[in-house]
């Protein structure tokens, strides 16, 4: 069974000495199995080496935030993970643009080989009208490159924002072309293609 | 990166999308007690299986952070 992590928290807690430093090694262990089992073969040796030192310094700057309302150990685990997937995502998309993303995004509202085609030409058709009448240029920036791909993160970043601010800025966004939609008479399961893949 | 199917994926969202949603960073500051299931609240719970619909990226850190987490 699975530490809770309570002597860990207690050893942050707690002054220089052998039991602390015993804790604090335990708990470097974690995080680094964690790594492994969440990412397998994605994170190398020197990966584990560098996220798990990462990990080990913010959860030092920031278990006064810990809510109490988990595992210790539950908490320090989302902390390993959040800082590598940031990075692994970081590293796929760095030699990616903005604009790049954001072309592929608005490609991709055309799916060539559809075998509904007529429908789905009308959907795509009515989406790109919202799109261009009812968000403003940095919704509509961040959305196509949202469904090119990009994760939301590094949108935020080319946007010199935080995920946070592109995640309303996005949900805004979505508020708009529902209400397009509706406003024309529709809805998005109208448009979504049937399971049997055949025109109403 | 490959060609998604933006429409779709698009239509989807839209189906989803609530006047009230949390945003990834809330649903991140939960996301232990969420794993744990000790999340209290019912209605920051359905929040937070709603935000898990909706947003691929915190689905996937969720779905990493349970595998990482099992017990086999």
């Amino acid at each position: 069974m699975r530490t809770d992590g309570s002597t860990w928290l207690a050893a942050l807690h707690a002054p220089e000495g052998s039991e602390t430093e015993r804790a604090l090694s335990d708990m470097r262990d974690f995080v680094r199995a964690t790594l492994t089992k969440g990412f397998g073969t994605q994170l190398t040796d020197a990966d584990l080496e560098d996220l798990s030192q990462e990990t080990m310094l913010k959860i030092a700057a920031k278990h006064e935030t810990f809510r109490r309302d988990s595992r210790f150990s539950t908490w320090v685990a989302a902390v390993a993970v959040n800082g590598a997937l940031a990075e692994l995502r970081r590293r796929r998309h760095v030699h990616v643009e903005l604009e790049a993303a954001t072309e592929l995004g608005a490609a991709g509202l055309v799916p060539p080989e559809a075998p509904d085609r007529v429908q789905r030409a009308r959907s795509a058709q009515l989406l790109r009208e919202a799109i261009d009448t009812a968000l403003t240029t940095r919704q509509r920036e961040a959305l196509l490159a949202e469904l090119g791909g990009l994760p939301l993160a590094e949108v935020a970043r080319r946007l010199q924002s935080d995920r946070g601010a592109v995640y309303k800025l996005l949900h805004d966004g979505r508020k708009r072309l529902r209400a397009y939609l509706q406003a024309h008479g529709m809805d998005a399961s109208d448009l979504l293609p049937s399971p049997g893949g055949h025109s109403p | 990166m490959t060609q998604p199917n933006s429409g779709d994926l698009l239509l989807r969202m839209l189906q989803l999308t609530r006047d009230a949603e949390l945003d990834c960073e809330t649903f991140l500051e939960h996301i232990a007690a969420y794993m744990d299931g000790t999340v209290e609240s019912e209605e920051l719970l359905g929040l937070m299986n709603h935000h898990r619909d909706l947003c691929a990226e915190c689905a996937e850190e969720f779905a990493i952070l349970e595998r990482a987490l099992s017990e086999d």
